[in-house]
């Protein structure tokens, strides 16, 4: 037999470790490419080639199910430990990480259980069921980058502003952003009852199918969770791809989405100091 | 020390002035409010140094960051990461060590460690530290790599022994011989894990203590500590339990044969409240009095090697 060179060496490690199936079906895809394991592994008397192997095969998947589990504490309370480690396992197989951090490793969750969920004639009850996982899972990521990404603590300090200052309109040539850590998700159902139940280790109930707009945002390293109205959501979303002045901001979202500036600046004046304190905006001199 | 390039010598150069900075404790986000609150009284945490997780402060900006901020005002940092690839077929990841070079300039560490393995191929990562096949091949790749990496960084880069589980057929070298070597042509470190060590010797039935006297010691600039699990046919390196007696042997042993190396107690699962990982790491102190701490290896069935040590921290 010739010697295998590095790359052939782990290709066939990787192989074993990563393709789908029990520790003699990824041994036998290994195998496909010209390497057994006898040929690869060493074993001694006291642990054989293929123990060896599977120290590594199995704790690849644990491992990373074990960091699902952290991230998606929630989701795995409502599905239970066993269930949630079953998709866990399933999407680790399929969608094997591509990034070398961690905290790339939920990005994709919540659409493979999307993905997954069984589509047929079902009833709102089994609607709910099969619906809410990926939409726990969404709300979840949307707490890990919450936490991780440049917030309003350095990157993005604001200065106050007060409602006056935003009726008087004191406050038109500043610039109004969005933190990188504030994030906004879209779901189906009214999931943050269902959230707090969770948290709390209470019974939880099966939220009503209901279009809702949840904002994430970080101030002073806590998070805050915001349900946002139909403005508000656009303000944000356009804000979050390009800062603007607030004058042109309002004028921008007033035309969009059809209402009077005047009207729109006075529900702002009120809404946006709070907004402001929670992270959700930060204010800054045009300067 | 011919025919080595400059930055080979200057990497061999700045390893052989690094000093020992004592007894440190690897930074976990578990003991951030325990660590803040002392750190904002001004009161000693009872160790001289951090060693944090390169990959966990990465793109990391939110809590975690602010408590390394106000860390590094007062206590050295040590970046240890697991994500180099280093042994890997697949290019180097320019990105992965330009973000590694763009913290280093945030931490002022006193030294950047990695493993001696490979974590991924084909642009597919198992989060593992995958063995080496211990080839000439595999050194002479390595060497190429870490040249490449000291290059960019500019700075020398210092190696881990990982705990293995399996040694392939064609490995022509030992462990110790590719240290050497590997050491020898680049001037780069060797962080020495003696539970590593202790865990790949139970598992590949080699001598630990001969491997310890066969490593380049005037380059070994760290010890880690730590706690194994014994699945009864095989050591895992699990993180999560006191060092057992035969570890701290081996600690002794390679203190002496390094005049004295910075000592760092690793504990990534179960992990005890700051004062009880100190007082575990303050074991090591009296193991250089000569005082070896009677601890058995715990016994575990469902280990999983390797812990991953995740930051994501809210403050609550």
């Amino acid at each position: 037999m010739k010697v295998p060179d590095l790359t052939q060496t782990q290709q066939w490690l990787s192989t074993v470790l990563m393709v789908r199936g029990d520790l003699p079906q990824k041994l036998n895809k290994a195998a496909a490419n010209g390497l057994t394991l006898h040929e690869c592994v060493k074993s001694n008397e006291s642990l054989d080639a293929m123990r060896r192997v599977d120290i590594y095969a199995a704790g690849y998947v644990m491992r990373l199910v074990e960091c699902l589990r952290g991230e998606f504490a929630l989701l795995c309370r409502f599905m239970g430990d066993e269930v949630f480690d079953t998709f866990a396992k399933a999407f680790i197989v399929t969608l094997p990480s591509e990034s070398w951090t961690l905290h790339q490793l939920g990005a994709r969750f919540s659409d493979f259980l999307a993905h997954t969920k069984p589509t047929g004639d079902f009833n709102a009850h089994q609607q709910a069921m099969f619906s809410l996982p990926s939409e726990l899972a969404k709300f979840e990521r949307a707490k890990a980058l919450a936490l991780l990404k440049p917030g309003p603590e350095a990157e993005y300090q604001s200065e106050a502003i007060s409602e006056l200052e935003l009726l008087c309109g004191i406050a038109e040539e500043r610039i109004l952003a969005v933190p990188e850590s504030v994030q906004l998700i879209h779901t189906e159902y009214s999931i943050l009852p269902l959230v707090s139940q969770l948290e709390q280790a209470e019974p939880w109930t099966l939220p009503a199918a209901e279009s809702v707009n949840i904002a994430i945002s970080r101030q002073q390293y806590r998070l805050k969770v915001t349900t946002l109205n139909d403005w508000q959501t656009d303000l944000l979303l356009h804000l979050q791809a390009q800062p603007l002045c607030y004058r042109d901001a309002v004028t921008h979202c007033a035309e969009r989405m059809n209402i009077a500036p005047q009207t729109l600046k006075s529900q702002l004046a009120i809404w946006l100091p709070s907004a402001v304190n929670i992270g959700l905006f930060s204010f800054q001199n045009n300067r | 020390m011919t025919n080595l390039t400059q930055t080979q010598q200057f990497a061999a150069s700045a390893i052989s002035k690094l000093g020992n900075l004592g007894f440190g404790v690897g930074l976990r986000s578990q003991h951030y409010p325990y660590i803040m609150s002392h750190l904002d009284q001004g009161a000693s945490l009872g160790v001289d140094w951090f060693e944090i997780i390169s990959e966990n402060y990465i793109d990391n900006h939110g809590y975690g960051r602010y408590v390394l901020d106000k860390l590094k005002e007062q206590y050295p940092l040590v970046m240890h990461g697991v994500s180099m690839n280093i042994g890997s077929s697949d290019p180097l990841n320019f990105e992965y060590l330009s973000k590694l070079k763009t913290l280093g300039e945030f931490v002022k560490p006193q030294l950047i460690s990695d493993h001696l393995c490979w974590t991924g191929l084909a642009g597919l990562n198992s989060h593992d530290l995958l063995p080496m096949p211990l080839t000439d091949e595999s050194l002479q790749h390595v060497i190429r790599r870490i040249d490449q990496v000291q290059d960019f960084l500019e700075r020398p880069l210092v190696l881990e022994n990982p705990s293995t589980y399996l040694e392939f057929q064609h490995s022509t070298l030992t462990e110790s011989e590719f240290f050497c070597e590997l050491v020898k042509a680049t001037g780069c470190g060797m962080l020495l894990d003696v539970n590593n060590v202790f865990v790949s010797s139970f598992n590949h039935g080699f001598n630990a203590e001969q491997f310890i006297h066969e490593l380049p010691h005037e380059h070994i600039v760290q010890i880690h500590l730590a706690g194994p699990s014994d699945c009864g046919d095989c050591l895992i390196d699990t993180h999560d339990q006191p060092v057992p007696e035969k570890v701290w042997q081996l600690y002794q042993l390679a203190q002496s044969l390094t005049g004295g190396a910075s000592t760092l107690l690793e504990w990534d699962a179960n992990i005890p409240s700051f004062p009880e990982l100190v007082e575990e790491l303050n074991k090591a102190k009296l193991v250089l009095t000569g005082h070896i701490p009677q601890q058995d290896t715990v016994s575990k069935t469902n280990a999983i090697s390797t812990p991953i040590v995740n930051e994501r921290a809210e403050l609550l």
